[in-house]
């Protein structure tokens, strides 16, 4: 008998776990699900990812966090409390479709190389379920190793995935490709926020001033991103949004700083209705062409079909 | 589905990531409590999903099966608690010369001049061994769980194998009690 043997048969007595503990286990792991699925900053990490992106940003922000919280704040409140408010602030009410631009500069830079890519977005999201953002964005600059005739493009996510239209070919992708994706990195400030809320990630830090406007600054370190929100002092709604991140590619060692600044238009609310509900999805014209074969889901029913999608397009 | 597929699905919707629960929760489970006991092995192979979870946008979707970096996330928890493991190791010694009375709540698993071998390798021989013996990870998902080079993973486990060996053999002399040694 080798060592190796003996290890392995004393490893046979070891019974597993009762079914007990797996339902507390998998009762501890759903209300984490439910806390934290969901999120639009999961799908934002996708991008990095891509690449493999190594994390080097150390995720630092509960000291700063135990700082930042016990200076003054702003009208009397506490760096908890603003963080609090904010949050309140940006859950977004039911039945409403939140409509905004968003003007992007993403500049990534390594020793001897600078890009910028810009990228103006229009968005539609709704708030509650089902959970829809549609977002249809030009890149300019840098199209980072894409076609040109990929710098145009709308993308409809939803929680049965995604589908990307590219209206310069009239062509269209279930999941669309990796790149594309990466090409399109304007989020929605307010659920990325209330997650790195509710991940306790969030510190006050302090007053400033965007374009005249009163504004806090409230700063997130989560997940390799270091992001400050620039918000409104009277309503909290978020006036840009500065993220760092650090990002390696697969291809190579190449390793590079990325800063990303998004400056947002003020949020129009819509009601969510049978007439709004168009805005929420892509409707792509006649004669399309289809790449890809939409993924196998079959809890979404015909979601992501071209029958769908026309469905969609027909109540427009 | 992978688990590749279901953790990047669980990227939009969360409840995905329920799957590789399903799939995985009971063997990680298994491996803690050889490791720690039962009662540890609870609140950590649950803490190992919940942190899996948390990190799952890290994962590399290109892999198949998510059980290396489960088990990773498992060994990585477990250094916080080596001093409990090193108890447990140390109590089972115990039995070969107080006999199984010795230690009345002590789960039946380890074989006294196993644990003693066990107790003598570092930490992070230790994890090597295991994952490698217990786990059942080849060579390249001991270096992903790892994240050691494939190369550094072999010669290091054939090291902590030819040490285990002569452990064993010394020890099993060493731990015979001396009634029995006739």
């Amino acid at each position: 008998v080798t060592s190796l043997e003996l290890l392995r048969r004393e490893f046979e007595r070891t019974s597993a776990p009762g079914d007990h503990v797996v339902h507390t286990a998998r009762a501890r792991l759903m209300a984490e699900i439910e806390l934290n699925g969901a999120s639009r900053h999961a799908i934002r990490t996708r991008r990095p990812l891509l690449f493999k992106t190594v994390v080097v940003l150390a995720a630092c922000g509960l000291v700063a966090a135990v700082l930042a919280f016990v200076l003054p704040g702003s009208g009397g409140l506490s760096g908890t409390e603003i963080a609090a408010a904010a949050a309140r602030a940006m859950t977004p009410p039911q039945n409403v479709i939140r409509h905004w631009t968003s003007h992007t500069v993403l500049t990534r830079i390594s020793p001897g190389h600078r890009t910028v890519t810009t990228i103006d977005t229009v968005n539609w999201t709704a708030g509650d379920r089902p959970y829809v953002l549609h977002e249809r964005s030009t890149t300019s600059g840098d199209l980072f190793f894409e076609p040109s005739w990929a710098a145009r493009q709308e993308i409809e996510t939803t929680a049965c995935g995604q589908v990307v239209y590219f209206p310069r070919r009239n062509l269209l992708g279930f999941d669309g490709p990796p790149e594309s994706r990466d090409l399109s990195p304007v989020s929605d400030p307010a659920n990325d926020y209330l997650d790195a809320y509710r991940r306790g990630a969030v510190r006050y830090g302090g007053k400033t001033t965007f374009r005249e406007i009163a504004s806090l600054k409230l700063v997130v370190v989560l997940d390799g991103y270091e992001t400050t929100y620039i918000v409104r002092q009277d309503d909290y709604e978020p006036l840009q949004v500065v993220s760092r991140y650090l990002w390696q590619s697969s291809y190579s060692k190449a390793r590079r700083n990325v800063v990303e600044v998004t400056t947002y238009s003020p949020f129009e609310l819509i009601p969510r209705n049978a007439s709004s509900e168009h805005l929420l999805h892509i409707s792509p014209p006649g004669g399309v062409s289809v790449r890809g074969e939409r993924p196998d889901r079959p809890a979404c029913g015909f979601y992501g079909s071209l029958e769908s999608l026309r469905r969609a397009s027909s109540r427009k | 589905v992978t688990d590749g597929d279901a953790i990047e699905g669980s990227l939009i919707d969360g409840a995905r990531f329920a799957l590789v629960f399903d799939r995985h929760f009971r063997a990680i489970h298994r491996f803690l409590q050889a490791r720690v006991g039962s009662q540890l092995a609870d609140d950590l192979a649950s803490e190992t999903f919940v942190i899996a979870f948390r990190r799952r946008a890290s994962f590399d979707r290109a892999r198949d099966d998510a059980r290396p970096w489960l088990h990773g996330i498992a060994v990585n928890l477990l250094r916080e608690h080596r001093r409990s493991e090193d108890r447990r190791l140390r109590a089972f010694t115990r039995l070969a010369h107080e006999g199984p009375g010795a230690v009345p709540d002590l789960e039946p698993c380890l074989d006294p001049t196993v644990a003693a071998a066990l107790l003598e390798l570092s930490l992070a021989e230790r994890n090597l061994l295991l994952l490698y013996a217990w786990a059942e990870l080849s060579y390249e998902e001991l270096a992903e769980a790892l994240a050691l080079p494939i190369g550094t993973i072999r010669s290091r486990l054939n090291r902590v194998r030819s040490k285990l060996d002569r452990r064993l053999t010394g020890l099993n002399e060493a731990l015979v009690p001396r009634g029995d040694a006739s």
